[in-house]
Parts: structure tokens; C-alpha cells; sequence
């Protein structure tokens, strides 16, 4: 596949459709930038919590919806005393991914994930184009542009901080790649048996890690989708990728992101 | 009601409430908060077929999780002492917990006979902008409950075991938005169990 | 005069509609003709080719300077220029009706066919139209942040269409 590597940093605006310059903001960028500061705030600790809870609660949600497939008979019985039931915590509800032999219940699951980042994904669309920002314009924005908007707006709107590298081979297909994925940047899976080996250590952490990887992805299809990109034209996995030397030294997870992401009909809002 | 948390000591902590959020806080828009909680709500009523029951149950453990963790920052960032009586508890949830974590500042209201039980009266909800409850979900729905599983499961870290649930909420039609706290009992002071 | 609004979604599936009648009783005919009312949709689906066709070859009107500049909604910034955009103007006539639209970014059409009133060639307000439409706009979104609204569904929050007949009457003569 030829592949053009983009700017490595765009996190920049430096490309002239994209006006921005901190030194001299044209009226309406202080304006909306004013009036950004207005709007109600909250904690972003919160927010992430939220966040990172989306992937429990999914696996939670299969495991109740399991368990009255199971034995609806059961079902009355298990209504009554649920609300005695201790609740499970997180982490043992994601450390529980890697052990699901299951594949239906494993993909149900994901698929519940990328569902809620997918309808995420197109309301935060509809909301930072409804925002007015001066600097992006929509209407103008090809399919490379609006990328570009997922990875320095969007990221940075969801998750503090924007993708770190994109790639293109200029015909719909994009690798945009996070390097510190910001709601897994402090995971590392302890050894609770300490029999296992520092290579099945990993399998087993990245195993539990990959739910995780969802809910951007459905993000990236919800604000394409929004945009006038098909769902089910555009394919968008994600996949673990070596950290830069430079960088693997620091503590945190071990690896990077490559959200690939391949639209097969470049051509804009199709009609029916 | 008590006044053991005194006029100065409930001003010193509306004090610390607002200097943590001001200066020590990353903050975001409410309305992307506003719209992920919605999102979940959402995907779990399409999950749960609509038993209502179920998602309040689902929300309430969410929020538990998010609180026996988020306790950890609170601490962290406010160096608070261990509250002397439930009063104080209450004023440091309203005017420092909620202040620090949404930038809200319930009522505290209707303490109990015995001073066990208090509600906090939220108004200005950031999770229930732009939501309209459907006719089913009125009478059985509390949209908001993942507050509850997360003062449940902070308050569980301090050594607090309470009921914590909504009486009314203003998306039900009710006039106030209202969430009741009952200390149980304390718990013994030792190492809670955390399992990792 | 009389207008007929509708919201058609991207499959040109109906979400909304609404017929406006005015209260202004001195104008004469203040409903459309019944046998035209019925024809409302039909006249309003044979228009939708012309949206389409303008939906992506727009080129951004020029936003003449002094368009009436929002209020701070809750979700709008200070400066409308952007959405100035979506306001296609009028589109299309039917027999003397004529027909506005606006488009938003996923593609939602909001269509509008304006009645005649005995005052005959009174030009459609574009500013007071464009107007109308915006806030329709703003109100179209935060039903999506409904929770408990699917999108592309038909809207039947009666706060929704108080809101937008509220609209009407405030920006439509």
C-alpha cells in the first residue's frame, strides 16, 4: 500500500483552511472562544471516570442478559435478591473479558461498546457543527479534513488530548495513531497467581484492554456517519502498535493505537 | 438539627470547594457529559427492553464503581480530615464534593429527628439537560441514579455505610429534584478490603 | 399567511410536521385552500430532488453583515456566519406557493411551503426565515440530545412542536 505520511504533527493548525493562530485571533475566534469558556463546566476527572466505566456496565449488562437466557425460570427468584448482590467491581468485570470462551457473548458485547460510541460519535458531531466554531468550516471539509477534525477536535474534546500521528494513503484510507490512548494510559494488570509469564502477563492485559479500543471506534463511525460518511461504508478497526523507542521507556502502557480506518465510498453524503 | 458543624467551619469548606475548582481542576463542558451519560442511559433503556428497575440498578452499580475510586482523587486533592459527625459529612458532600466534581452546590435539607438522614436538593442538573422522560419511564426511571452509586460507594470508603436513593426528580414532574443520604452505621475503622 | 413545515429525514422519511396558521385576522385566507393541504406533502416531496441537488454544491452564502445574530442559546456560539450556510432560501414555487428550505450537516431537511395571503407577490422575509429556521435548527438538536429520542424517528415531543409553533408565530407573517 503506498502510503504518504502526513505532517507527523498536526496538531498545528498550521494548513491555511484552518485559520488559527494564538497571537492574533480574528474577532469571531475570541468570540467563540469567550463564549466557549461561558458554557457550563464539570470536572474532566469525572468525565473520564464515565468514560472508562462505559466498558464494565457493557460487560455487566451481558452478564445479567446471559443470566436470564439462561434460566428464565430462575429469573423471578434472581429479580428478588439482586439488589443484595454485592456489586462487581470494574476491573474484575474487565479482567473477566480475556477469560470469555463465548465468541457471541465477547462480540455482543464489543458490538454494545462501538454502539454507544457510534451514537456518541454523531452527537457530538451534530453539536461542535451546530457550535459554530470560526475555524472549521464543514461545508468545505473533504473526507482528509474531516479526519483531521476527528483527530485534533474530537480527540481532544473526548479524551485531553489529540491523536499524534495520521496517516493517509489519500484514497479513504487512514491510520490515525494514539500513542497514549488516554483511558487505558495507567492500566497494567497485576499477576494475582504470579504463575503466569511475563509474555502471557501481556497477552492477558491486552486481551482486557481491547474492549476498550471500542468506544473510539464507534466514535470515528458516529461522527462520519453525522458527516455524510456511511456506517456501513466505512471500516474501522483498531490495533496494538509498538510505542516509538523514545517513548516506551516511560511508565504506563505498554503499547500505541492504530485506529485504521477505510472509507469505501469517498463521495459524500450518497443518496438513497 | 445540630449545628455541631458550625457557621465558620461550613464557610472554610465553601471556601475550599471553590478554590479546588478554580485553580486545581482540568474542566470540560457539561454538555459532552451531559451527552455520554445520556448515551449510556439510552443504549442500556434499548438493553434492558425497558425495564426500568433493571437500569436504575445498572446506573446505581456504575456509579458505585465510579465512587469507591473518585474518593481516592477527592482526598487527594482537598487533604480533608476525617469528618467528626454526619453534619460536617453532609456540608463537605454539598459544598465541597459536588462542588470540586460537577461545579454544583446541592441544598442540604430535611434532616432527620435523630440527624441520620439528610436529602440534598439538586437543581441545575448537568445530567438531565435536553432529556424528556418518556410515559413509561416516569414512574420508574431515576435518570440520575448514578449519584447515588457514587456518594454509595465514596461514602463506603470513609467508613460510612448509607442508603442513598432519589425521593423525586424534576424530569418525573415532580417539583424539586431530591436525593435522600441515611448513615446505617459506621463502619470499623480498618483497611477496607480492596481486592485488585 | 398559511405555511406547511416539515423536517424530512435522510431516507426522506417524515419526522416532523406542522401547518402554521396565522392569527392575524384582517389578512384574509388564513389556511390553505383544504384541497391544496392535502396536496402539502406531496408538493413538499416533489421539491426534495432540488435540496439534494443543492445540498453539496452550496457555495456558502455571503452572510450580508447585519443577519440578526443569535442570543446565546445554550448551544450557539456568538457568531452565525457558519450556519448561515445551511439556509437555502427559496427553492422552488408551486402555482404562486412558494417553498424555503435549509439543510443541516447530516443531511436533515427542514422544507417549508408558504401560502399565499390576498396580498399576492409578498416576497418571503428571507432574513426573519433564516431566522426561524436556525432556531428550528437549535431546537431539532437538542431533541437529539434526548436520550430517549432515535434519531430519524418522528418527533412527537409535544414541548418540541410548542416550541417550533411558537417560532412560527414569532418569525412567520
Amino acid at each position: 500500500m503506498q502510503q504518504q505520511q502526513q505532517p507527523s504533527n498536526i496538531t498545528r493548525r498550521h494548513d491555511p483552511s484552518h485559520p488559527h493562530h494564538h497571537h492574533q485571533l480574528t474577532e469571531e475566534q475570541q468570540q467563540f472562544q469567550l463564549f466557549q469558556e461561558s458554557l457550563p463546566k464539570i470536572n474532566r476527572l469525572v468525565y473520564q471516570m464515565l468514560l472508562n466505566e462505559i466498558i464494565p456496565t457493557s460487560i455487566s449488562v451481558q452478564n445479567r442478559l446471559d443470566e436470564s437466557d439462561d434460566n428464565s425460570d430462575a429469573e423471578q427468584l434472581k429479580k428478588l435478591s439482586i439488589s443484595e448482590k454485592p456489586v462487581v467491581p470494574s476491573h474484575k468485570l474487565v479482567s473477566q473479558m480475556h477469560e470469555i470462551k463465548n465468541e457471541g457473548r465477547y462480540n455482543n458485547i464489543l458490538e454494545r461498546i462501538r454502539t454507544i460510541g457510534f451514537k456518541l460519535g454523531c452527537k457530538i458531531a451534530d453539536l461542535l457543527v451546530f457550535a459554530n466554531n470560526p475555524n472549521l468550516n464543514f461545508r468545505d471539509m473533504d473526507l482528509l479534513a474531516i479526519m483531521k477534525f476527528v483527530c485534533r477536535d474530537v480527540w481532544k474534546l473526548v479524551f485531553g488530548k489529540q491523536i499524534d500521528n495520521l496517516k493517509t494513503n489519500h484514497r479513504g484510507t487512514f491510520y490515525l495513531i494514539d500513542y497514549s490512548y488516554q483511558p487505558i494510559k495507567n492500566f497494567a494488570l497485576n499477576d494475582d497467581t504470579n504463575k503466569l509469564s511475563a509474555e502471557e502477563l501481556e497477552k492477558k492485559e491486552l486481551k482486557s484492554v481491547e474492549p476498550f479500543l471500542e468506544l473510539p471506534v464507534g466514535i470515528i463511525k458516529g461522527v462520519l456517519e453525522a458527516l455524510g460518511y456511511n456506517a456501513k461504508e466505512t471500516i474501522c478497526l483498531a490495533t496494538y502498535i509498538d510505542l516509538p523507542n523514545e517513548d516506551a521507556s516511560h511508565y504506563g502502557f505498554s503499547k500505541g493505537i492504530s485506529f485504521h480506518v477505510q472509507v469505501t465510498n469517498t463521495t459524500r453524503q450518497q443518496q438513497p | 438539627m445540630s449545628s455541631s458543624a458550625g457557621q465558620q467551619q461550613i464557610k472554610t469548606l465553601k471556601v475550599l470547594g471553590e478554590d479546588v475548582w478554580k485553580n486545581k481542576v482540568e474542566k470540560i463542558n457539561s454538555e459532552l457529559f451531559t451527552l455520554t451519560y445520556g448515551t449510556i442511559v439510552s443504549q442500556l433503556c434499548q438493553d434492558y427492553d425497558r425495564d426500568f428497575e433493571k437500569i436504575n440498578d445498572e446506573l446505581y452499580k456504575m456509579g458505585y464503581n465510579i465512587g469507591v475510586r473518585i474518593i481516592e482523587d477527592f482526598l487527594a486533592r482537598t487533604a480533608l480530615p476525617r469528618c467528626t459527625d454526619f453534619n460536617t459529612t453532609s456540608e463537605v458532600i454539598s459544598k465541597v464534593a459536588f462542588k470540586v466534581f460537577l461545579n454544583l452546590t446541592p441544598t442540604i435539607a430535611n434532616w432527620s429527628q435523630s440527624n441520620d438522614a439528610f436529602s440534598l436538593i439538586i437543581s441545575d442538573n448537568p445530567l438531565s439537560d435536553f432529556v424528556e422522560l418518556p410515559i413509561d419511564a416516569m414512574k420508574s426511571l431515576w435518570y440520575s441514579n448514578v449519584y447515588c452509586g457514587v456518594l454509595k460507594g465514596a461514602l463506603e470508603m470513609v467508613q460510612l455505610d448509607c442508603d442513598v436513593s432519589f425521593v423525586s426528580d424534576i424530569l418525573r414532574g415532580d417539583n424539586q429534584t431530591e436525593l435522600r443520604i441515611k448513615l446505617n452505621k459506621v463502619l470499623k475503622d480498618e483497611i477496607p478490603v480492596i481486592e485488585d | 399567511m398559511p405555511q406547511y413545515f416539515a423536517i424530512i429525514g435522510k431516507t426522506d422519511n417524515p419526522v416532523y410536521e406542522a401547518q402554521f396558521i396565522s392569527t392575524q385576522k384582517k389578512d384574509g385566507t388564513q389556511e390553505f385552500p383544504s384541497d391544496l393541504k392535502e396536496l402539502n406533502p406531496f408538493i413538499l416531496h416533489a421539491s426534495l430532488d432540488i435540496v439534494e441537488d443543492l445540498q453539496w454544491q452550496m457555495s456558502p452564502i455571503s452572510s450580508e453583515g447585519n443577519v440578526s445574530v443569535s442570543r446565546g442559546g445554550f448551544l450557539r456560539s456568538k457568531n452565525a456566519s457558519t450556519a448561515d450556510n445551511c439556509y437555502l432560501g427559496k427553492i422552488d414555487h408551486f402555482y404562486g406557493l412558494a417553498i424555503t428550505a435549509y439543510i443541516t450537516y447530516s443531511g436533515m431537511k427542514f422544507v417549508m411551503i408558504h401560502g399565499t395571503s390576498t396580498n399576492t407577490n409578498e416576497a418571503i422575509d428571507d432574513n426573519n426565515c433564516r431566522i426561524f429556521y436556525q432556531e428550528v435548527h437549535e431546537l431539532y438538536i437538542k431533541t437529539l440530545m434526548n436520550p430517549f429520542y432515535n434519531a430519524s424517528e418522528p418527533i412527537t415531543s409535544p414541548i418540541f412542536d410548542l416550541r417550533v409553533r411558537q417560532l412560527a408565530k414569532k418569525y412567520l407573517k
